[in-house]
C-alpha cells in the first residue's frame, strides 16, 4: 500500500528537508491552490469560498468540507465551538480522514494549521490535491505524476511544437494549454493561428476558455508563469490536473454514448434482415404456389400446336424464371444464417421465422416443385411425339378414304343399272363376264376397306381430337360396302338368269379385259405404296425404305412387257377394225379402255423419281440429326466432365491442408468467377438441345448426359459455391467476434478434419466425442461421461440430426463459460450518460446521440416512476433489457 | 422433454428476483435468462428454463410484455409450468489453458480402456 505512494511521499520529505519555500513559488502556489480549492467549495456554496489560504482553513471547518465535497464521503460531524482546542479537533478531524486513505502526513500538525503556518498550510493542500485529484490517474503502473504526464504527451502528441517534458518550463509559452483544448473541443480556439512569439495571449487564451467553456477556474497568472525563470510545478500540476478530470468526463461519456450507438445499430440491421428475410420468403412460397399447379397441369388441348406452346412455355420457366428464383432461395437461406450468427454473436435471442416461413417450409416447397417439374419435360415431349403419329395416322386415313371413295364412285348406280335386259346376247354376255370381273375387284377392295375400318378404330383408341369426323367417314365408307355387296349378289343372279340365251364371245376384248383388271389393280396398288406416308427415326430405317423401293424398281421390267402385251391386245382389236374397215365396238368385257392403262401406268414411271428424291430429302434429314446428337453430345461431355471436376474441388476445400479462411474464401470466389465464366457454354449447350428437341430426336446414344442431369449439375455447383462461401464467411465472423486467433481456428479445423474420415464436413457423435477427448475434454467413459455427452449433444445438435457440423462445433468451442451479459453492459453506458442517475432525459438523450438513435430511444423509453423522477425521466432499465427480449421481476 | 410445475412466494413489494426472456414479438420461446441468488426464483427456476405457462394460461402466443403483466399481476404467489433442458456448464469437463489438439489422446483413451 505504503510503496503506491511513493511517488509523491518521496517529494513530500524532499520538501520538508529544504525547509523554505522559494517565495516566488509561495505566491503562485497561494493563488493556485486557493483557485483549486473554490474550483470544489464552490458547489457548496458562494459563501463557503475562501480568500485566504493561510487564513480560512485555520478553524478546520472549510477544510472539512472541500474534503466531503472532493471525497463523496461524510467527515465525523465538526464541533462548532469558537475556542482553538475546537479548532485544533476539526483540524485533527480532517487529517485523520486524509490518513485515512493511506497517506502518511509527515511533520504536519494541526496546530500548526490553526496558527496560519502558510508552509505547512500549503504543504497539506498539495497532499489532498495529490491524493484526490492526481492519484487516480494511473496509466499503466505509473507513478500519479508520471501517470498524469503520459496523459499530457499522448494528447499533446499530434502537436509539433508542443515537447510537455515537465510541469514546469513546458508549459512556460502556453501552446500546450491550447493543444489540449484544442485536442477534445477543437471548435473552442483555432489552434493552427498560435504562434510560440506570444506566450502571454496563448495562456491568457487558454485560460480564458478554460473558465468559459470548460467550468476550470483561472488558477494560474500568466505575468507569473511567463516571468518566473521556472515556474511552480505544483501548481501547474494542480491546474492540468483539471484540465484532465473536465476531459476524461466528456471521454468517459463519449465512449458510453458510442457503445449505445453501437448497440443500437445491431438491433435496427437485425430488425432489418428479419423483414428482409420474411419479404423473401413471403415473395418465394407465394411464387412456388402459383406455379406448382402449372407444373402439375399434367393435360393438354390434344392438339400440336398447343402441346409445342406449352414446351415453349416450359423452356421459358427454365430458363428466365426459376433461375433468378433458385438464386432468391440460396439468398434466402444464407441471410438466414447470418441472421443467426448475428444475432448469436451479439448476445440476442434467436430468430424464429414466422409460422410457416422457416427455412424447412421453404426447402419442403421448393421439393414440392421440382417434384412437380420432374419428368414434366419429358412427359411434353412424348406427348408431341404421340400427337405427331396420331397426324400421321389421320393423314393415312383420308389417303386410303379418297382412293376407295374415288373407286366407289357409281358403283351404286351400275349395279342397278337394267342394261342387260335391253341388250344383244353377246353383250350380256359380256356383261356376265364384266360382273364377274366386278366381283373379284370388289374383293381385293375388301382389304382396303378393312385397313380403313382399322385406322379408325386406332385413331379412337390413341384419341385423336378430331375423331367424329373420322367416325363418320368410316361408317358411310362401311355402310356403303355392305350395299355394295347386297347389290352384287342381286345383279349376278340376274344376269346368270338371262345367260342361257345369250352367248357370244370375243375372244381379243375377254383376253384384254383378263389382263387389263390385275394389271391395274396392281398398278393401283404401285401407285398407293408410291405414295405411301412414313415416319422414321434413324438412317437404318430410311435405308430399309430405299431397300424396298429399289426392290420395287426391279420388279418394273416384267411390269412394262406385261403393259405391252396388254396394249398389243386393243391394237390388235383396231388393226382388225382397219384392216376389215368396221368399226370395233367397245370392249364387253371392262369398263378399262387402253388409254386409262397408258394414263396410269406413265402416272406410276412418273411416281418412281419422285419418290427416289424424297426418300432421298427424308436420308439427309436424318442424316443431319445425326450431326445435332454429335455435336449435342460432343459438347454434353466436355461440360458435364467439367462441373463434376469442379463439384469435387470445391467440395475438397477446407478438408485437408491447413489454408486459412481468408485464402479459403479467395479459392470459392475464384469458382465462383470461373463458373460465371463457363455460363456460355451451358448456354451453347441449351442451344444446341433446342436444335435437337426442334428436330424431333428422342434419343442420343453418343453421351450418357442429358440437358436435364446438365442443368441439375450446374445448379448444384453454384449452391455448392454459395454454401461454401457463406460457410466460411460465417466462421470469419465467428472467428474475429470472438477474437480467436488462426491458429487456434487451425487446432480447431485439423482436429474437426482428422476423425471426419469420410469427408462429410460433419461428425457422427463416436467421431465427434473422439474429436473433444483429442482436444483436451474430460469425458469418461462411465455414466458421468456419457451423460456430460449427451448434454453437449444436446448444444451443438438441438435438432438431433445425428449430426454435428463445423459451425455448431466452432460455436460450441469458443462459448463463453459465464455468459456476458450485454444488457448489462448497455445500461451501465446509459447509467453514465444519465450521471448516476437511474433515469434519463430526452434532452440528454438528444444531446449525447446522433438524431435518430435518440428519437429511437425516446420513443421506446418508457416513463420512469420511481420516487425520486423527475417531469419528463425516462426509465432506460427496463429499456435496455427490452433490447435483449428481457425484463426483471 | 417433461414438464413441471413450480410455486413461488415472496413477501409484498419484494422482487421475484429473476429475468425473464423472450416471447412473441421476439420471435423466441419465453425463457428464464437469470436468476438472482437468495431471491424468492432462487432454487425453483434457473438459467434456461422454458416457461410453458403462467398460472393456468398458457404462454404460447403471448407478447413479452403480456407475459410481464401476468406476473406482475399474480400477486405475491405464482405458479410456472417450466420445460428444463440440461445444465449448460461444462467448467469440469472442460480442457484448462488453451485448447490444443493432440489426436494420441483419444488413442490412449481407448488403450486404457482395452486394458481394463
Amino acid at each position: 500500500m505504503d510503496q503506491e505512494y511513493d511517488g509523491y511521499m518521496e517529494e513530500e520529505e524532499e520538501w520538508d528537508r529544504e525547509g523554505l519555500l522559494d517565495p516566488a513559488w509561495e505566491k503562485q502556489q497561494k493563488k493556485t491552490f486557493t483557485a483549486w480549492c473554490n474550483s470544489h467549495l464552490r458547489k457548496t456554496g458562494p459563501q463557503n469560498q475562501i480568500e485566504n489560504i493561510e487564513e480560512d482553513f485555520r478553524n478546520g471547518l472549510k477544510l472539512m468540507l472541500l474534503l466531503e465535497v472532493i471525497s463523496g464521503e461524510h467527515l465525523p460531524k465538526p464541533d462548532r465551538g469558537k475556542m482553538r482546542f475546537h479548532k485544533i479537533a476539526n483540524v485533527n478531524k480532517a487529517l485523520d480522514f486524509i490518513a485515512s486513505k493511506g497517506v502518511k502526513l509527515v511533520s504536519i500538525g494541526a496546530e500548526e494549521i490553526v496558527d496560519g503556518n502558510v508552509k505547512m498550510t500549503l504543504g497539506m493542500i498539495w497532499t489532498i490535491i495529490l491524493r484526490f485529484a492526481i492519484q487516480d490517474i494511473t496509466v499503466e503502473e505509473l507513478t500519479a505524476k508520471e501517470g498524469l504526464l503520459l496523459w499530457c504527451q499522448r494528447k499533446t502528441a499530434p502537436y509539433k511544437n508542443v515537447n510537455v517534458q515537465n510541469f514546469h518550463l513546458s508549459w512556460k509559452d502556453g501552446l500546450a494549454f491550447c493543444a489540449l483544448i484544442h485536442r477534445h473541443r477543437p471548435e473552442l480556439l483555432d489552434y493552427y493561428k498560435l504562434s510560440r512569439e506570444n506566450p502571454l495571449e496563448n495562456l491568457n487564451t487558454a485560460f480564458d476558455i478554460a473558465e468559459k467553456h470548460l467550468d476550470i477556474p483561472r488558477m494560474l497568472d500568466p505575468e507569473d508563469m511567463v516571468n518566473s525563470a521556472k515556474p511552480d510545478e505544483r501548481s501547474v500540476m494542480a491546474y492540468v490536473s483539471s484540465y484532465y478530470h473536465a476531459f476524461s468526463g466528456a471521454q468517459q461519456a463519449e465512449t458510453a454514448a458510442n457503445r449505445i450507438c453501437k448497440v443500437l445499430k445491431v438491433n435496427q440491421e437485425n430488425e432489418r434482415l428479419m423483414e428482409e428475410y420474411e419479404r423473401l420468403a413471403s415473395d418465394l412460397l407465394e411464387w412456388i404456389r402459383r406455379t406448382r399447379p402449372w407444373l402439375e397441369n399434367r393435360t393438354t388441348d390434344n392438339t400440336l400446336p398447343g402441346t409445342q406452346r406449352r414446351l415453349e412455355e416450359f423452356r421459358d420457366y427454365r430458363r428466365s424464371q426459376k433461375p433468378p428464383k433458385l438464386e432468391d432461395k440460396a439468398k434466402l437461406e444464407n441471410s438466414f444464417n447470418t441472421l443467426q450468427t448475428r444475432l448469436r454473436l451479439s448476445n440476442r435471442p434467436a430468430y424464429l421465422p414466422t409460422e410457416g416461413k422457416m427455412v424447412s417450409d421453404i426447402a419442403n416447397a421448393w421439393k414440392g416443385l421440382e417434384t412437380a417439374e420432374k419428368g414434366f419435360e419429358e412427359w411434353l415431349l412424348s406427348e408431341l411425339q404421340r400427337l405427331e403419329r396420331l397426324d400421321h395416322l389421320a393423314q393415312k386415313f383420308r389417303h386410303k378414304c379418297e382412293i376407295h371413295e374415288e373407286w366407289a364412285t357409281g358403283k351404286e348406280e351400275m349395279l342397278q343399272s337394267g342394261d342387260f335386259k335391253r341388250c344383244r346376247l353377246n353383250e350380256l354376255k359380256a356383261m356376265k363376264k364384266k360382273h364377274e370381273a366386278f366381283e373379284s375387284d370388289l374383293a381385293a377392295h375388301q382389304d382396303r376397306v378393312e385397313q380403313i375400318a382399322a385406322i379408325a378404330q386406332e385413331l379412337n383408341t390413341l384419341d385423336y381430337h378430331d375423331v367424329a369426323t373420322v367416325n363418320a367417314r368410316c361408317q358411310r365408307i362401311c355402310d356403303q360396302w355392305d350395299v355394295l355387296g347386297q347389290l352384287t349378289t342381286k345383279r349376278r343372279e340376274g344376269l346368270e338368269e338371262a345367260e342361257r340365251i345369250l352367248e357370244r364371245i370375243d375372244q381379243l376384248h375377254l383376253e384384254f379385259a383378263k389382263r387389263a383388271a390385275p394389271f391395274n389393280n396392281w398398278m393401283d396398288g404401285a401407285k398407293e405404296d408410291l405414295m405411301d406416308m412414313f415416319i422414321v427415326h434413324t438412317t437404318e430405317e430410311v435405308q430399309g425404305l430405299i431397300d424396298a423401293h429399289e426392290q420395287f424398281k426391279a420388279t418394273l421390267g416384267e411390269a412394262d412387257k406385261e403393259y405391252s402385251t396388254i396394249v398389243s391386245l386393243v391394237q390388235e382389236v383396231t388393226r382388225l377394225g382397219q384392216q376389215f374397215g368396221i368399226t370395233p365396238p367397245d370392249n364387253p368385257y371392262t369398263t378399262l379402255h387402253a388409254q386409262d392403262i397408258t394414263n396410269k401406268w406413265g402416272e406410276v414411271k412418273q411416281l418412281v423419281p419422285h419418290r427416289d428424291s424424297t426418300l432421298q430429302q427424308e436420308m439427309m434429314r436424318q442424316q443431319n440429326n445425326e450431326r445435332l446428337r454429335r455435336q449435342f453430345a460432343a459438347k454434353a461431355n466436355v461440360v458435364g466432365q467439367w462441373i463434376e471436376n469442379q463439384l469435387d474441388a470445391v467440395a475438397s476445400i477446407g478438408v485437408t491442408g491447413r489454408s486459412s479462411l481468408e485464402e479459403q474464401l479467395k479459392k470459392l470466389q475464384q469458382f465462383d468467377k470461373a463458373v460465371i465464366g463457363y455460363k456460355p457454354n451451358m448456354e451453347e449447350l441449351e442451344r444446341y438441345n433446342q436444335e435437337v428437341q426442334e428436330a424431333m430426336i428422342f434419343e442420343n446414344r453418343y453421351t450418357q448426359y442429358t440437358m436435364e442431369t446438365l442443368r441439375v449439375g450446374w445448379e448444384q455447383l453454384l449452391t455448392a459455391i454459395a454454401r461454401n462461401m457463406n460457410e466460411v464467411e460465417n466462421q470469419i465472423l465467428t472467428r474475429d467476434s470472438k477474437g480467436i486467433s488462426e491458429a487456434q481456428m487451425n487446432e480447431f479445423r485439423m482436429s474437426f478434419n482428422h476423425f471426419d474420415k469420410n469427408r462429410t464436413k460433419r461428425l457422427e457423435p463416436k467421431e465427434f466425442k473422439a474429436c473433444l477427448i483429442s482436444l483436451g475434454y474430460k469425458i469418461r467413459d462411465d455414466k458421468q461421461g456419457e451423460a456430460d455427452f449427451q448434454r453437449i449433444m444436446s448444444i451443438v445438435d438441438p435438432n438431433r440430426t445425428g449430426y454435428v457440423t463445423f459451425e455448431a462445433f466452432l460455436d460450441f468451442m469458443t462459448r463463453e463459460t459465464a455468459d456476458t451479459d450485454t444488457a448489462e453492459q448497455v445500461m451501465q453506458s446509459f447509467k453514465i450518460l444519465a450521471g448516476d442517475k437511474p433515469f434519463i432525459t430526452a434532452q440528454i438523450l438528444r444531446q449525447e446521440l446522433p438524431p435518430d438513435q435518440a428519437e429511437y430511444c425516446i420513443q421506446r423509453m418508457a416513463p420512469y416512476s420511481g420516487r425520486d423522477a423527475v417531469p419528463g425521466a425516462l426509465d432506460y432499465m427496463s429499456f435496455s433489457t427490452a433490447l435483449y427480449g428481457e425484463s426483471d421481476l | 422433454m417433461t414438464q413441471t410445475a413450480v410455486q413461488l412466494q415472496r413477501h409484498p413489494g419484494a422482487s421475484w428476483g429473476f429475468r425473464l426472456q423472450g416471447g412473441r414479438d421476439f420471435s423466441s420461446e419465453l425463457s428464464v435468462k437469470k436468476v438472482q441468488p437468495g431471491s424468492p426464483a432462487d432454487g425453483h427456476l434457473r438459467p434456461g428454463d422454458q416457461i410453458v405457462a403462467i398460472g393456468h394460461q398458457p404462454t404460447s402466443g403471448l407478447t413479452h410484455m403480456q407475459a410481464n403483466g401476468l406476473i406482475k399481476s399474480a400477486g405475491n404467489v405464482v405458479q410456472f409450468t417450466i420445460i428444463r433442458g440440461p445444465s449448460t456448464d461444462f467448467s469440469h469437463i472442460k480442457p484448462k489453458g488453451p485448447v490444443k489438439f493432440s489426436p494420441w489422446k483419444y488413442n490412449q483413451q481407448q488403450q486404457q480402456q482395452n486394458h481394463y
